[in-house]
């Protein structure tokens, strides 16, 4: 009986490699490194559970800050795993399937570390069980509830369902080299995978269909985050075109995020054979789409605010545009929106690095947005009452926000340390398909 | 010994008469303006009949202490209330007629006995006085009425159809887990053969740039 | 042995367009089945919104400030927080002066009581909720404290405890709704137009402390206005006669809190 050599595609070793290679020194220091980050953001936490919330820089004015703006930036940024994953692959684009596991793990990690913040906002957690037997239809904190929770249920399953076959992978071709745990939580996980047809159809029926609903879902999140300040008379908050205006601008984050996560793990685990400058600049151009739909929306908002001047919109403009607060709005729409766009659509700056600061600098710059959003609309007064009040964040605010930002690329490095960082079963499909495609173009040319 | 003339002399008698006659008052009004108190008044509150859904009329009458109507004069209606303590709530002002008398209208807010009192204040000529009567308000009286807000169909509907949303979409989840679960754990049939990782799978994607 | 070769077989759709259109008739289905289940059991279990509740009680509270005559003392807002041991920095009645041409005046801002109350419509828990007369309340104990009612409220009346208040010796610590005191450490207080007080026949604490006779306590039912000197209005018609005006009216939050103009002044800026 000849036995067959069992071909091992290339990209399959590629991806298998961060599970299979031990880790290093730089993989320990820098995951040795964010743990402490994160260490201390989980004291700075605990200290606010003894204290309340006096600990912060919140006030009777200012009483939503750091921790509402990160709830919106990190929900938003996890946007570019629904992009990636799923519009990408409703269009059949081929060119995703290196990116999809890296993408959709960035997104349940940011999905995991935004869901979070709610809970870090309040100023009862202890009483928040209220919220599951007392909850009220109306109030836009519970749609929110159910929208992220929802949305975190189907992420999880739509990053699992490819990964059964790659843990079946796993499973069978690193049984030696793995300890008894390992190939447990191997062989629990794949589910009894073994690649028949009836199960290849039935995990991409699942995976459509999830592809399908994960559209709406994503977009019913960040709309029903943008209700928290859109059902509100604050000026800068009461405007109808808040929902789609926090949909792009996750999609635009979400993208960028995606983009810079892609050239740390390409760099970090010698990608570059999968993860090419074609990728960059497909998602490239699509943040760049993005980047000027988010500038449209903002423009939208600024002119029809600006030209009725309701209430104390002036005032609020007035901060915003050209008062205390306008370095950081002039910085956020040069380095945050124009500079990029730059980057991008000048063909001699469309190169990796270039492309991957280009990213950093629209993440940092939607987080700042956020925090614009959130924290001008509180400081300015809406009665005769009040006039300027002042937010200054405290050591606790800025340490879990620190320690939240470290927490994906730590997730990130702990997730590729047990699973492939490149699907191979999409992999396989891709090549799959092109392969049809090409057998379909050479009959149809008969 | 200076003349005065017959005609003077009887001008100054007739003068003299009528100062004398003056004096004691034959005009009535010189003999108020002589007196130096403010007459007595009576008040007078006329039974009130209250029926569902009207205004009661509430009405007074005042006159001096001869009987004689007092015209033109303002008297202030009261309703007493129960509001932290016993208190008198002004519910209008009349000025009467030439017959002393005077009435408002007023929409009785509570079921029952409603106590009415009647105060003229008094003013120079007069004195204060004022009178009580009881009445029976008909009900039903509406208390008041919260304005309505918001579209009653979408209040009633809008809950019920999220809710339905969200239990849909958990349901396709789980379906999705269970079918794949499912299909997993069922074991490989016997006659199906090994399916191998189609050998072009192994191939690069031609199109890949560099 | 080679048995294995997908070529033989029979053209398979490339994987990832397999049958779409059963798997969102699938979907659809589901989605039929769960609605069809689902809504008559909803019926039963849904939490109530008690922002629409309509109030039945024998009384249905309002207040009336005269602007006319506020002195900005702030004696209202000391005696308001001297009895529900507030910190300084809760004014549940605040007294703010607004410049005018010629000088300013005073003008207390408290808790407008709406009938069409915003705070009361994005609360997750229905810890805010509108008793039977109408007055806005807070039941502490189902606050989970996420500062959504002082986002959404217009009138900047609600204020959130950083810190637990400082209670004075042998003062009760059983907080009710009605009378908040103290007030709970992570939780949102407000004014509560002292019902606590009506209970027992007396008048709110600001109200009786107000000596310039500006602060009335008006109940709607039987259209009385009483303030702290014991003069008493029929209310709707002195409000009438006095064109008072409600603040932030455009809002449709239909307050409870009427005032009355004087000094010029008609409204605000915003």
């Amino acid at each position: 009986m000849t036995s067959i050599a069992i071909s091992h595609p290339p990209y399959e070793d590629a991806a298998l490699r961060p599970v299979v290679n031990k880790a290093g020194l730089i993989w320990w220091s820098i995951f040795l490194g964010l743990s402490a980050v994160i260490a201390v953001g989980l004291v700075a936490y605990g200290y606010q559970l003894r204290e309340g919330l006096s600990v912060t820089g919140l006030s009777q004015r200012i009483s939503w800050g750091f921790y509402i703006s990160n709830l919106v930036f990190f929900i938003g940024i996890s946007y570019g795993g629904a992009i990636t994953s799923a519009i990408l692959r409703l269009t059949n684009a081929p060119w995703r399937a290196p990116l999809v596991r890296l993408a959709e793990a960035m997104a349940v990690s940011a999905l995991l570390v935004g869901a979070v913040f709610p809970i870090i906002d309040l100023g009862r957690p202890d009483h928040m069980y209220h919220l599951f037997i007392h909850g009220q239809v109306g109030s836009p904190v519970l749609w929110d509830v159910v929208a992220i929770s929802t949305y975190l249920a189907a992420s999880l399953l739509f990053i699992y369902l490819p990964l059964i076959p790659d843990i079946a992978l796993c499973r069978d071709r690193l049984a030696k080299t793995s300890g008894a745990l390992r190939r447990a939580m191997y062989r629990v996980l794949a589910l009894g995978w073994h690649g028949s047809d009836e199960q290849k159809r039935v995990l991409n029926q699942g995976m459509t269909a999830l592809a399908i609903l994960i559209i709406p879902l994503a977009v019913s999140v960040h709309s029903v985050l943008a209700w928290l300040f859109g059902v509100t008379v604050r000026p800068g908050w009461n405007s109808t075109i808040f929902a789609p205006y926090f949909v792009i601008g996750a999609m635009y984050s979400g993208v960028a995020t995606v983009i810079l996560v892609l050239a740390a793990f390409r760099w970090a685990y010698k990608l570059e054979d999968y993860i090419t400058l074609k990728h960059f600049r497909y998602l490239s151009y699509m943040m760049l789409v993005l980047a000027l739909a988010y500038l449209y929306f903002m423009v939208s908002e600024y002119l029809t605010e600006g030209y009725k001047l309701h209430e104390s919109t002036g005032a609020l403009l007035e901060l915003v545009l050209l008062g205390k607060l306008a370095p950081f709005f002039w910085l956020f729409v040069v380095g945050g929106i124009l500079l990029p766009v730059l980057v991008v659509a000048v063909p001699m700056t469309r190169t990796i690095p270039l492309l991957a600061l280009a990213s950093l600098a629209v993440v940092l710059g939607m987080w700042l947005k956020r925090f614009l959003i959130v924290v001008p609309s509180l400081a300015e007064s809406i009665t005769p009452a009040t006039k300027l009040t002042i937010y200054t964040p405290s050591w606790v605010e800025i340490s879990i926000t620190v320690a939240a930002a470290a927490a994906i690329p730590w997730m990130l490095m702990l997730f590729f340390r047990f699973f492939p960082i490149i699907s191979v079963f999409e992999m396989e499909e891709a090549a799959e398909a092109e392969v049809h495609r090409r057998e379909e173009i050479l009959r149809g040319g008969n | 010994m200076p003349h005065i003339s017959s005609t003077l002399r009887t001008v100054a008698l007739l003068a003299l008469l009528a100062l004398t006659a003056a004096t004691l008052g034959i005009h009535p009004a010189l003999d108020a303006r002589a007196q130096s108190e403010p007459a007595t008044t009576t008040l007078t509150v006329q039974p009130i009949q209250h029926t569902a859904g009207e205004p009661a009329i509430l009405s007074a009458t005042i006159t001096d202490s001869s009987g004689a109507a007092v015209g033109d004069v303002p008297l202030n209606f009261y309703v007493e209330t129960d509001a932290f303590g016993p208190k008198l709530m002004k519910v209008g002002t009349a000025v009467t007629d030439v017959t002393g008398a005077a009435s408002v209208s007023f929409d009785p807010t509570w079921e029952g006995e409603n106590k009415v009192t009647v105060i003229f204040p008094g003013n120079a000529a007069y004195t204060t006085s004022q009178a009580e009567t009881l009445f029976e308000a008909i009900g039903p009286i509406e208390g008041h009425v919260n304005a309505e807000f918001g579209i009653k169909t979408i209040r009633d509907w809008a809950p019920l159809v999220a809710f339905a949303l969200v239990i849909a979409v958990w349901g396709t989840l789980l379906v999705v887990l269970f079918r794949t679960y499912r299909v997993m754990r069922r074991p490989r049939p016997a006659t199906e053969a090994v399916p191998a990782r189609s050998p072009r799978a192994g191939q690069a994607l031609p199109s890949d740039e560099r | 042995m080679n048995g294995e070769n997908p070529g033989r077989e029979a053209p398979q759709p490339p994987a990832g367009k397999v049958s779409r259109r059963r798997v969102l008739g699938g979907v659809g289905a589901v989605v039929g089945a769960a609605a069809a289940t689902v809504i008559p059991l909803a019926t039963i279990g849904l939490p109530s919104t008690r922002a629409t509740e309509t109030p039945t009680a024998k009384r249905q509270w309002g207040m009336v400030i005269d602007l006319r005559l506020c002195d900005g003392c702030e004696k209202c807002t000391k005696a308001c927080q001297k009895e529900h041991s507030l910190p300084e920095e809760h004014t549940w009645l605040k007294i703010v002066e607004v410049p005018r041409e010629g000088g300013s005046y005073f003008f207390p801002k408290i808790c407008q009581q709406c009938e069409n109350p915003p705070c009361l419509k994005v609360c997750p828990t229905a810890a805010t909720f509108k008793n039977p007369e109408g007055v806005i309340l807070v039941e502490q104990d189902r606050c989970i404290g996420c500062r959504m009612c002082m986002a959404a409220c217009p009138y900047e009346a609600r204020y959130f405890n950083y810190e637990d208040p400082i209670i004075p010796a042998g003062a009760l610590d059983n907080p009710m709704p009605e009378f908040p005191v103290p007030q709970k450490k992570g939780t949102v207080g407000k004014c509560v137009l002292c019902v606590h007080n009506a209970d027992k026949g007396k008048l709110p604490f600001c109200v009786e402390a107000c000596s310039m006779d500006a602060l009335y306590i008006a109940d709607y039912n039987s259209d009385v206005m009483v303030n702290g000197s014991g003069h008493t209005h029929q209310l709707s018609k002195y409000l009438y006669e006095n064109d008072a005006f409600r603040y932030k009216e455009e809002l449709n939050t239909s307050p409870r809190v009427w005032y009355i103009a004087g000094h010029g002044q008609d409204y605000f800026e915003y």
